[in-house]
């Protein structure tokens, strides 16, 4: 039995790790954390543990769950360094297709710094939601928080975006 | 659901936040917005909210994000985790089937030898002496050593 899991979930890696680490990449953005070495870590203890996956819940939040944990296990081991964002702007610069212009360009670095420079609580339900497009339940499942509660904290952080970005001057907001 | 203008801030919140995920009609968003005029704060908040720009694909497509260098890196070490947990799984087995029955035959043949020497059962001689009975012990040398010493 478990060695079906198993093979299944080897089966499933390729599928679910670009998912997976462009959410881990929003999520951990600013940070000293390596998306890299989370889903390395994820994918371990996952497998280790494959007899305790329910089927309940999906696989993709099931693993959502530990890289967080995981991630939050490492934020507190550096608690001596700046959770918040440092990073200067031009270091959010990942993947773009071509077709974006200049000015998008800075648009979209802009928005990944006020998003990295949300507080945790806030950060990881606007990455859940806006960038990986998860649902409310599924979200509530990942942090253990009712629904009602993650929308109001949903509106805390969209509230939070508006202000950050106006002060950077985005889309005169 | 109650009328807009009956909620509270907060349940007014989980009605902005919907407005903003789209999940609003156009007549609903209507009335949202003519409750909101009661509450400045919010109408402001609301306002600012539904101007933020979509945030969906600021990080790309997941696609791009595929390292095929990595996801098997992945797969060597779980496959290495199989040995080690193959390994593991082999000793505990090989443990339990053979290690109960060496311990019950070393019982065994621990009991067989004090039934065939019934001097040492009771205590005629010990251990040592029925092994290496023409051998002294050191320290027994020594002991009568320091009380020759001592007399003089």
């Amino acid at each position: 039995m478990d060695s079906h899991k198993k093979e299944e979930f080897k089966r499933s890696i390729s599928e679910l790790y670009p998912r997976l680490h462009r959410a881990m990449s929003a999520y951990l953005a600013g940070s000293s954390v390596e998306a890299e070495d989370i889903l390395q870590e994820t994918f371990l203890k996952a497998y280790r543990n494959i007899n305790t996956f329910q089927n309940q819940s999906t696989l993709y939040t099931w693993l959502y769950s530990i890289a967080r944990n995981l991630a939050i296990d490492e934020f507190r081991k550096r608690k001596h360094e700046k959770m918040r964002s440092s990073t200067p702007v031009d270091e959010f610069e990942l993947a773009y297709d071509n077709e974006t212009t200049d000015n998008k360009r800075e648009e979209i670095q802009l928005l990944r710094k006020a998003i990295a420079e949300l507080p945790e609580l806030l950060r990881s339900i606007v990455v859940m939601k806006t960038i990986d497009g998860m649902t409310y339940p599924e979200i509530s499942e990942i942090t253990g928080v009712n629904e009602q509660t993650l929308k109001n904290r949903m509106f805390r952080a969209r509230k939070e975006l508006a202000h950050t970005l106006k002060r950077m001057g985005v889309n005169e907001l | 659901m109650k009328p807009y203008n009956n909620m509270k801030p907060e349940e007014l919140e989980v009605i902005i936040n919907d407005a903003a995920d789209g999940l609003l009609s156009r007549d609903e968003r209507k009335e949202l917005e003519k409750t909101l005029e009661t509450h400045p704060e919010l109408l402001q908040d609301y306002r600012s909210i539904m101007k933020l720009p979509d945030m969906k694909n600021i990080y790309g497509k997941a696609a791009s994000y595929s390292n095929p260098q990595q996801a098997h890196n992945i797969l060597h070490l779980l496959d290495k985790e199989d040995e080690k947990t193959t390994f593991y799984n082999t000793t505990v087995v090989w443990f339990r089937k053979y290690a109960i029955a060496a311990s019950l035959l070393i019982l065994a043949l621990t009991s067989i030898f004090y039934v065939t020497q019934p001097e040492l059962l009771n205590g005629d001689i010990t251990f040592e002496e029925f092994y290496y009975p023409d051998e002294e012990l050191e320290s027994e040398n020594y002991a009568t050593y320091l009380d020759e010493w001592f007399e003089q």
